[in-house]
């Protein structure tokens, strides 16, 4: 099955702006007329394993997106949403962050209900994800290396003179 | 000044206002973070379950989860919303959502992550400091059961157009989309001066950008403008919802400083006061708009209203 917003993309369609790592499009099918989508042009599901360059771009795009819907619409507030993953109902396949104009009394559920927690659970938690937190930074760096790398394979194959590249069609 | 205000006599409501009337915008902003909760949980005042810390930023344990390890992400400095957040700014705090979401989805074994920012009380913002909430899901935990529908494409086509026009505004691009039905109904000598810009721009500036495949005609034609001043131009991004909403009428051009500064604020009152939503629609618009270049700035403006700070004590 085809991603949603890749179709969108290659149709052309609802898009009011694209450039080379970031689109955004105003989609039919919406939580509220008016609902804007950034998404980016790379197919890539879930926010974890967006660039952080890109998740940059697309981050300022929501932004000004936001300010855009303030004022072309006149509404009286916004909610920047990701949802990412399917446990958090992420229907597209397809990483996304949705802009959606609110009105007062437009019935959408974007509520939740305290949940109590002790003191001791809190604590818990917290050094579990201060662990979490410190693996996970060593992780970082290392994706960012194999991303250099990635970048200077892909630099090397586009420098590739066209002798070489017949050569390699030699079996 | 610094003490916390529990309730307050009418007398006293009025005097406060008197003398917050008086303030600076500096001495506004001072006062508004005194005021400020997270503020005080920032300046080390409150204590709190920090998780993480920088020169900029804080993430901190809700104290009121929605499930367990949700995560309140703030910016050290007081904004009350995403739109005051420059873009630097903005890119840091996601870079931190992104590597803490991880975090959650790893060492929670969460089936997802919701990040979720708040602008505006109709929005279910609840305290005055701008924060992104990471949240970790878990399959059925029935936490924001946000539904979709399909709406009419024509609808959608109208206020799509009127968002590109904003946003091409802010990103600096000087184009503009017309809705075929409204180009005939909006004033021409507008569109005329914009389409000499625009033509100008996207074939140096902005390479890659596309319109929507809108009808372009009529920024293609004519090149005689009638109007040379800066502030023709802004209105023209307006007359693409000319069928929406009224065109503003032309004095708004001539609109003395002081005058945009005062209504700037009016409109970021809105947003916090839904009390004030039956402001009259033509006059909330030019708001807007005269806002438009301010917010577009490096996103510092922090202007806030008299009305903002006099809500925290309601």
């Amino acid at each position: 099955m085809k991603c949603e917003y890749c179709e969108l993309l290659e149709l052309h369609k609802n898009i009011i702006y694209e450039d080379k790592e970031v689109v955004v499009a105003v989609r039919e099918m919406a939580s509220s007329l008016g609902e804007v989508t950034i998404f980016s042009r790379e197919h890539m599901t879930i926010l974890e394993l967006v660039p952080q360059d890109i998740l940059a771009k697309c981050s300022v795009m929501a932004n000004k997106a936001g300010v855009a819907v303030f004022e072309a619409l006149g509404v009286q507030g916004t909610n920047v949403l990701i949802r990412n993953g399917l446990g958090a109902e992420q229907k597209v396949p397809h990483f996304s962050i949705a802009v959606i104009p609110r009105k007062e009394n437009d019935g959408l559920n974007l509520h939740w209900d305290p949940q109590p927690a002790e003191e001791s659970d809190i604590e818990a938690t917290l050094s579990l994800l201060k662990e979490e937190a410190a693996s996970v930074k060593e992780e970082k760096e290392e994706q960012q290396e194999e991303r250099a790398v990635r970048k200077q394979k892909e630099q090397r194959v586009s420098s590739d003179n066209p002798m070489l590249q017949s050569l390699r069609k030699i079996p | 000044m610094a003490s916390p205000l529990p309730q307050l006599t009418l007398e006293q409501q009025k005097e406060l206002q008197e003398r917050l009337k008086k303030m600076s915008p500096e001495e506004l902003m001072e006062f508004q973070k005194q005021q400020c909760i997270f503020c005080q949980i920032i300046s080390g005042k409150i204590p709190a379950k920090k998780l993480y810390e920088d020169d900029q930023s804080l993430i901190i344990l809700d104290i009121n989860p929605a499930s367990r390890g949700h995560l309140l992400l703030l910016p050290k400095k007081h904004y009350a919303i995403l739109p005051q957040l420059n873009d630097g700014l903005t890119s840091h705090l996601f870079s931190l959502v992104k590597k803490y979401s991880k975090v959650l989805l790893k060492g929670l074994k969460a089936d997802g992550t919701t990040i979720f920012i708040a602008n505006g009380l109709v929005a279910g913002q609840k305290a005055q400091h701008f924060m992104i909430h990471l949240i970790p899901r878990k399959e059925g935990d029935s936490i924001m059961a946000l539904s979709e529908k399909g709406f009419d494409a024509s609808e959608v086509q109208k206020v799509s157009i009127a968002i590109e026009n904003k946003l091409n505004g802010l990103l600096g691009m000087k184009k503009e989309v017309v809705d075929d039905h409204s180009a005939e109904k909006s004033p021409s000598s507008v569109e005329d001066k914009k389409a000499v810009i625009s033509t100008g721009e996207r074939s140096s500036s902005a390479p890659g950008q596309k319109s929507a495949g809108i009808s372009e005609d009529s920024m293609s034609d004519s090149k005689d403008s009638s109007d040379d001043s800066d502030d023709s131009s802004e209105e023209g991004y307006s007359s693409g919802r000319s069928e929406q909403k009224k065109p503003p009428p032309a004095s708004q051009k001539k609109a003395s400083p002081s005058k945009k500064e005062k209504k700037s604020k009016t409109s970021k009152k809105e947003m916090f006061k839904n009390e004030d939503k039956k402001m009259n629609p033509p006059q909330q618009k030019k708001a807007k708009e005269n806002n438009e270049h301010e917010e577009e700035g490096d996103g510092s403006d922090t202007t806030v209203s008299l009305d903002d700070i006099a809500d925290l004590f309601r």
